[in-house]
């Protein structure tokens, strides 16, 4: 029973912990503008993050180990420094979008300046990130990020044409006023905001936290290939209620307030207040994962002890990245920058830094000093191998498209 | 493979040593960089030139006051354009769900904040830009479409905030949106055709 109820708690969690404000932003614009014709990209970032999930998270579990500690000892202090300031610079990136997103999503209710209320966002995540225990700060995120489901509910509720969408999804049918390089420049934006590389940081320093062995593999793979892909589906629910409401008035997604507006449409004031919550959840819970992913990924390359399940003093440098890393957050978005724009750039510089983050996951996953049994199979690196292929295409296009469309603003 | 030193620190093993190039330079950069420093003084004078003229070209570029091309205008007319839609369109459903009561009230009156940024910049960043010297009359059409799409979003808002809209209320501004928002698309459609034909109030 106690089985059970773990496997169940961490499905929910992995649903709940999904959707973060690059999804968020990137999946109402896409849906808004372009309907469902982008569904495909989404289903395959979140195969293509299920695919390098699961093997950091083997890592972890059979090594002990996690991901930037084996990377340096594999390839190298050069290629670990590459791979550390390229994944470091994203996710700090990130870091400050999730913060702005928090602010953004309290001023809907309080209607208060985000700028005003940005500093107490910076102070709690940090107070979590010193105080909180790693199962109550993931489990209780990741269940109040289930409010996010009501997005799933408006969507039912709103009774699109399923065959429709099911239609624009198989067809790619890019609406005519669209131009093709906008539209590869939302697939790129997708694709980077389903893979975003401190998932993995965090789920496999996460699982080094919460001492998963060889026998925590099959928890490990539910959390991932059920949890995840039904995070997924909040994804496309965004997507497909903003597209019933938003997309035949041509509005053009530029803020939290209007990515929450088909829900009201829907289903009243209290799916509102549900989705508000989620929208809360899901982008604090994300700020705690990539604030802790900075942390996670610089004390590994250093050799510093990390961790939240040893107590702050001894691990005193993690826990100062961790309060330079909300200091740099909160004075950042205390200059007045846009977060969705903020946000938006994160999910671009995601899809650059991939290659960077998911190749030596590959690299290590296959080597069996750490792996012994649980190396890669043929399944894992042909997959694994794909989806190289695709992040790298993605990341040779992202600032390109980014230039040449004005930030998907059009040619 | 040119390079055979190993990695610092690190297991001598494929991977690694596929990299040692990248990391270490190796005998077919060191020839390749000596060449080019073989070059003498006239390459280095031709690089500074051309390092001038990119400079050049790249400050012509950014000109402030330098008139638009006409497709550059067409382009940035149609976002603003398409943005000022965008907004309106933002204020009509926040508009419905106040009147329905499918809202609090501080979510659509920050839904309408919202759209009066999101369109105001970009209105802003249009109305700085100079047009092609024989399209002013279409830039000043275009402008002042966009600025009464503002201020009919700064109707909503204030109609929203302070009393409050009921149904009639909110019916009359849908209305006006929509009146507003068609008048925006034709103006779109008759700047993308023939934009030196664009007329005030006919939208082509």
């Amino acid at each position: 029973m106690k089985k059970v109820f773990e496997v169940a708690l961490g499905i929910l969690t992995a649903i709940g912990g999904f959707v973060d404000i690059g999804d968020l932003v990137f999946n109402a614009q896409v849906g808004a503008r372009f309907g469902m014709s982008l569904a495909l990209v989404t289903l395959t970032g979140v195969l293509g993050i299920c695919v390098f999930a699961e093997m950091s998270g083997r890592v972890a579990a059979c090594s002990g180990r996690a991901t930037f500690d084996l990377v340096r000892e594999r390839l190298g202090p050069r290629m670990g420094l590459l791979n550390l300031l390229a994944s470091v610079a994203v996710t700090l990136l990130t870091f400050i979008a999730e913060i702005g997103g928090v602010a953004l999503a309290i001023m809907l209710v309080t209607s208060i300046s985000e700028v005003l209320i940005v500093p107490f966002v910076g102070l709690l995540v940090w107070a979590v990130l010193w105080r909180a225990k790693f199962s109550i700060m993931e489990n209780v995120l990741g269940l109040l990020g289930l409010g996010l489901v009501a997005f799933t509910v408006a969507l039912w509720q709103l009774g699109p044409s399923w065959s429709d969408f099911a239609s624009q999804a198989a067809t790619f049918a890019k609406p005519a006023q669209e131009d093709w390089l906008t539209y590869g420049y939302f697939a790129v934006g997708l694709f980077g905001a389903a893979m975003t590389p401190y998932e993995v940081f965090f789920f496999s320093s996460g699982g080094v936290e919460e001492r998963w062995t060889a026998r925590s593999l099959g928890v490990m793979r539910a959390n991932v290939l059920i949890g995840f892909p039904l995070g997924g589906l909040l994804s496309l629910s965004i997507a497909g209620a903003t597209a019933v409401v938003l997309e035949p008035l041509s509005v053009d997604v530029s803020a939290l307030s209007q990515v929450g507006l088909p829900v009201a449409v829907a289903l009243g004031k209290i799916g509102v207040a549900i989705t508000v919550i989620g929208f809360v959840a899901a982008t604090f819970g994300a700020a705690c994962e990539t604030g802790l992913s900075a942390g996670y990924s610089i004390a590994q390359f250093f050799g510093w002890q990390w961790g939240k399940y040893v107590r702050p003093k001894a691990a005193a440098r993690f826990h100062l990245v961790l309060i330079l890393c909300t200091l740099l957050a909160v004075g950042v978005l205390m200059t007045g920058v846009d977060p969705i724009m903020v946000t938006e750039i994160s999910v671009v510089f995601s899809a650059v830094a991939l290659p960077l983050t998911y190749f030596p996951i590959l690299v290590v996953a296959n080597d069996r000093d750490y792996m012994g049994e649980h190396a890669n199979k043929r399944l894992s690196n042909a997959l694994g191998t794909v989806f190289l292929v695709l992040v790298v295409v993605a990341a040779v296009a992202a600032i390109p498209l980014m230039v040449i469309t004005h930030m998907g603003a059009g040619v | 493979m040119h390079c055979s030193q190993p990695a610092l620190d690190a297991p001598s093993d494929g991977v690694v040593r596929a990299f040692d190039c990248m990391a270490l330079p190796c005998r077919g950069y060191s020839s390749l960089m000596r060449g080019a420093r073989d070059l003498g003084p006239r390459a280095a004078s031709l690089r500074a030139l051309g390092a001038v003229a990119l400079l050049a070209a790249l400050t012509a570029g950014c000109t402030t006051g330098q008139p638009a091309s006409h497709s550059a205008w067409q382009s940035s007319s149609h976002r603003a354009l398409g943005q000022a839609i965008s907004g309106l369109g933002t204020a009509r459903v926040a508009l419905q769900v106040e009147s329905a009561d499918r809202a609090p009230h501080t979510y659509t009156v920050v839904t309408a904040t919202d759209a009066i940024e999101s369109t105001d910049k970009e209105v802003s960043g249009y109305q700085v830009a100079q047009p092609p010297d024989d399209l002013h009359h279409a830039n000043k059409v275009v402008g002042q479409a966009l600025d009464d799409a503002v201020s009919l979003l700064v109707d909503v808002r204030v109609a929203l905030a302070s009393p409050g809209v009921d149904a009639a209320g909110a019916r009359a501004l849908i209305d006006r949106i929509d009146a507003e928002r068609k008048k925006l698309d034709d103006l779109d459609k008759a700047v993308q055709s023939s934009p030196e034909s664009v007329q005030s109030g006919s939208g082509g």
